[in-house]
């Protein structure tokens, strides 16, 4: 008590330092991964899914063949924070690598090559703006890297390939509409038109349920933070406002008597038709 | 009162509305009935339900906090925008916005 605890220990300065509070976006796309393909839990996915075609080089996927794929993403979800002191340095933050970060990110290429290989290549992209050049191209590319480095598990271990432009759409909008509030893009008027064409696009890709899923839990979990922070209430009212429309949108669309996702009447067969079945209740 | 007809404000709160009259109004006329994960409308109701709550509470906190403060403030974005976070001493001039001649963050 008193004022020892104005300095954080030991423990609490790592956590800050290797900002583990974004394992809250991370282990949600973990779960996404388990929900997506539960097989991933007891089964080596990249043997499962890929064995037929690369034989034994899917061992090079995933050296520890003989472990869960979707357990080595959980675990390699907290070791790849050893990127977050990575992105200080490059940053000019502090002037050393911490030898931790670099041993924890070797541990993450040595149990998932593939994901840890993307991920490394998603936060270059990341990095491309601070780099190459600040244009409304690049801060395409940039949101990409966002995709690639916090969504990489459903693709690179999951193989969820349908959910690539569905999640292309999100991580522009997501990553846009940050670029707006923080003052920071070069053309406001083309990343607001990739901020609208998620809320757009939604309904070619996901059924009624899943997009009232999708409006009720992203506008709390995109606003939270905004709540105490008053000077972000335009960007929070755009989105709580966009996605309300949304589920309006679905609405009327699914009372005319047409079925969702409207892509299957383009590109039969795009979108995997069955969804997982409901688990029995445990109470 | 004035804060009350910000335009920023009434779209949050129109937002609010509409989730709040459409939800239920979703689950109890069936109106998604035959979408390929119908079994999940009853949680994902119930998903809405908090969703709803935790956004009237956070617009109480919003109202609360800006009683007595200049509208403005609900478009103004970030504050610190020279800043990587809010708790750095020195300007980042690495940042898009930093062009050099913004000779106000010197100043802090």
């Amino acid at each position: 008590m008193g004022e020892a605890e104005s300095e954080p220990g030991a423990v609490m300065e790592f956590i800050q330092d290797y900002r583990f509070k974004m394992l809250i976006p991370e282990l949600l796309v973990v779960f996404a991964l388990w929900y997506l393909v539960p097989e991933s839990l007891t089964q080596n996915v990249y043997d499962l899914v890929l064995g037929d075609l690369l034989g034994p080089l899917t061992f090079i996927l995933q050296p520890l063949f003989f472990l869960p794929s979707g357990v080595l993403a959980f675990i390699t979800a907290f070791v790849l924070h050893g990127i977050y002191p990575l992105d200080n340095y490059h940053e000019g933050k502090i002037p050393d690598l911490p030898k931790a970060a670099v041993i924890m990110i070797a541990i993450s290429f040595i149990l998932l090559p593939l994901l840890v290989l993307m991920q490394m290549i998603g936060y270059y992209m990341t990095e491309a703006t601070e780099y190459i050049s600040r244009n409304p191209l690049w801060e395409r590319v940039e949101s990409v890297g966002d995709l690639f480095f916090y969504a990489g598990a459903v693709f690179f271990v999951g193989l969820q390939w349908w959910l690539l432009i569905p999640v292309f759409f999100l991580s522009q909008a997501v990553d846009g509409i940050h670029k707006i509030a923080h003052h920071e893009t070069a053309h406001e008027g083309i990343t607001a038109f990739f901020y609208f064409l998620w809320p757009i696009t939604m309904p070619l890709f996901f059924d009624p349920i899943e997009i009232m899923a999708m409006a009720a839990l992203s506008i709390p979990a995109f606003a939270f933070y905004s709540y105490i922070r008053p000077y972000y209430t335009y960007v929070t009212a755009v989105h709580t406002l966009s996605f309300a429309l949304l589920v309006l949108g679905t609405m009327i669309i699914a009372m005319a008597g047409i079925s969702m996702p409207l892509l299957k009447y383009w590109v039969p067969g795009a979108i995997p038709g069955g969804r997982p079945p409901v688990p029995a209740p445990r109470w | 009162m004035s804060n009350w007809t910000n335009k920023w404000v009434i779209m949050l709160l129109l937002g609010i509305i509409i989730q709040t009259v459409i939800y239920p109004a979703i689950f109890i006329m069936g109106t998604f009935v035959g979408s390929p994960s119908y079994d999940y409308m009853f949680s994902v109701f119930l998903i809405g339900m908090v969703s709803i709550i935790i956004q009237i509470i956070g617009f109480a906190v919003i109202m609360n906090q800006t009683k007595d403060t200049d509208p403005a403030l609900y478009s103004q974005g970030r504050p610190f925008r020279h800043k990587l976070r809010e708790e750095d001493e020195v300007p980042a001039t690495r940042k898009p916005t930093f062009d050099g001649t913004d000779q106000s963050v010197y100043e802090e």
